[in-house]
């Protein structure tokens, strides 16, 4: 994709999110309340429990788990199925078809631009958040290098997910009984209510043959230095593999898609 | 006549959901599995540890299930005039309901009913009914009539949120995500108020009272309610629904339009 037109789309983007600023602020506050929940939960779970550590986590790494989940949920949820859905139920696809840049295209730079808000916006607060209030603090180097590439494989394989959901929409016309399907199974699976290793063995080996745990809890685990170096550049790898999976479907999706659109509501 | 308003756009919302089958069906077990979830994942803490202090797991889905009909009823009744406003104020149209002779925030309040709360009043009755078997209880009359007078106080609390979170809208114009924020604090009734600590208790019965959403309702049922309790929670409701209306009313006033 021609990089100009990369970033005239994200230029545009950021300005109309920046038009009411309010409600970044409302995302500042929003995070320090439930990770102030999680830390008074977890801490009568742990001293009621006798017990330091609970499913492979200290108390420690309990509570940087969901720092971390709630920075990880901040670059890696993407709405882009719903926006998606409505432009296809009030026929902008056809407004976007006629631009001079790929739907698909389109539709990622959008999403790479409220990222990159939320980037500056959020996750640096949020992380700043967790280093001096909740004890966030890098394995190693390494380890935090292969936790910010991870992430943003995350990123793709949400991205890609969700936009081959929202093409659904070409022919059911409603969306908001399967993307409020997928956010709750997304929430479960991607490890982002409790670490995934609280799962029965059976029920989280079955885990590994789905893309969900790439996009949250594969990211924490390697921050947090639960594998050695081969093993994260191993769960990148299996990253890559499921955006090239998802990135082909996506496209298939689309190709039929267009095929029986008919621009209603133009 | 309000009541006629919300029949109607009952059976609008009802309409609007079933356009499509698919979408209605995975729309009811979305929430279904939404509801499930916390209990099965504290199954999982339970399991894996002794859970949370003084609570059972049965008893803790005794709280669950209060929180589910609370939280269910509000969805039922209130739940979508948060965005509604957020959307008229945006578009300029609420300066048209203002001019209608009714009451705009009873109006606004009956207007957007939402089904899917009734499904979770069931399924919170079905989790508490439960953990009320699996825990052993037994309750009278009166420990009834107290669990209902807490769900109740619960509903006009979460209202009184409603409304204040409203007002915010009405005076910021845009500010989608507040709705995440209402999320984020139903979060603090999710887990019995004894988790939090005893200051945080205290500020949680009696100053921003979570507690009626879950907390007092299943202590109703499990016979850990005083006369300061049930007093003291009935006044901070009352207070904080009091405070909510006067927000509003202040916020109206000095409501200019925008959009449109």
């Amino acid at each position: 994709m021609n990089p100009k037109k990369f970033f005239s789309i994200v230029k545009v983007t950021v300005k109309n999110l920046l038009a009411y600023r309010q409600q970044f602020l409302i995302w500042i506050i929003n995070a320090p309340i439930y990770l102030t929940i999680m830390l008074l939960v977890w801490t009568a779970v742990y001293s009621f429990s006798g017990s330091g550590l609970i499913g492979g986590f200290s108390f420690n790494e309990m509570i940087q788990y969901y720092v971390l989940s709630v920075i990880i949920g901040t670059v890696a949820y993407t709405g882009i199925d719903y926006e998606l859905s409505h432009r296809i139920n009030h026929g902008e696809v056809t407004r976007d078809l006629l631009k001079p840049v790929g739907f698909f295209e389109n539709l990622f730079s959008f999403d790479v631009s409220i990222r990159a808000l939320s980037l500056v916006i959020q996750i640096i607060p949020f992380v700043l958040i967790g280093v001096f209030f909740f004890g966030l603090r890098i394995h190693s180097v390494v380890h935090l290098l292969l936790f910010i590439a991870s992430s943003a494989l995350a990123f793709l394989i949400a991205f890609n997910f969700s936009f081959a959901l929202g093409l659904t929409s070409f022919w059911t016309k409603h969306y908001y009984g399967l993307g409020k399907f997928k956010n709750g199974i997304n929430k479960i699976l991607s490890g982002s209510f409790i670490p995934l290793t609280l799962f029965p063995a059976f029920i989280a080996n079955f885990f590994i043959f789905l893309p969900f745990q790439y996009i949250g809890f594969t990211p924490i685990m390697i921050f947090l230095g639960k594998y050695d170096v081969l093993q994260c550049l191993f769960f990148l790898l299996i990253q890559l593999v499921w955006i090239i999976v998802l990135f082909l479907i996506s496209k298939l999706i689309l190709k039929k898609g267009l095929k029986i659109y008919a621009g209603e509501g133009v | 006549m309000y009541f006629k308003m919300f029949r109607k756009s009952l059976s609008m919302n009802l309409s609007v959901l079933s356009l499509s089958r698919i979408q209605f069906f995975l729309f009811i077990i979305s929430i279904i599995i939404f509801d499930l979830t916390l209990p099965l994942l504290m199954l999982l803490v339970y399991n894996a540890s002794n859970g949370f202090p003084g609570w059972s797991f049965n008893e803790y889905l005794i709280f669950y299930g209060s929180f589910l009909i609370v939280m269910g009823l509000v969805q039922f009744l209130f739940i979508n005039m948060l965005n509604r406003i957020s959307s008229l104020v945006k578009r300029g149209s609420l300066d048209l309901l203002m001019t209608r002779p009714l009451r705009l925030i009873t109006f606004l309040s009956i207007s957007f009913p939402n089904f899917a709360g009734l499904i979770e009043v069931i399924i919170g009755v079905s989790i508490m009914v439960y953990g009320i078997i699996g825990a052993g209880v037994s309750f009278s009359i009166i420990s009834l009539g107290f669990f209902l007078f807490f769900v109740i106080l619960g509903v006009c609390f979460f209202y009184s949120l409603i409304v204040i979170l409203s007002a915010l809208t009405i005076i910021f114009v845009d500010i989608s995500s507040i709705f995440h924020l209402l999320h984020t604090l139903s979060d603090v009734a999710r887990y019995p108020l004894s988790v939090y600590g005893s200051t945080m208790k205290f500020i949680f019965s009696f100053i921003i009272p979570f507690g009626v959403m879950s907390f007092y309702p299943s202590q109703a049922l499990l016979g850990g309610l005083t006369i300061i309790n049930i007093l003291g929670v009935f006044a901070s409701v009352a207070l904080f629904l009091g405070f909510s209306l006067f927000l509003w009313n202040q916020t109206i006033k000095r409501y200019v339009s925008v959009g449109g």
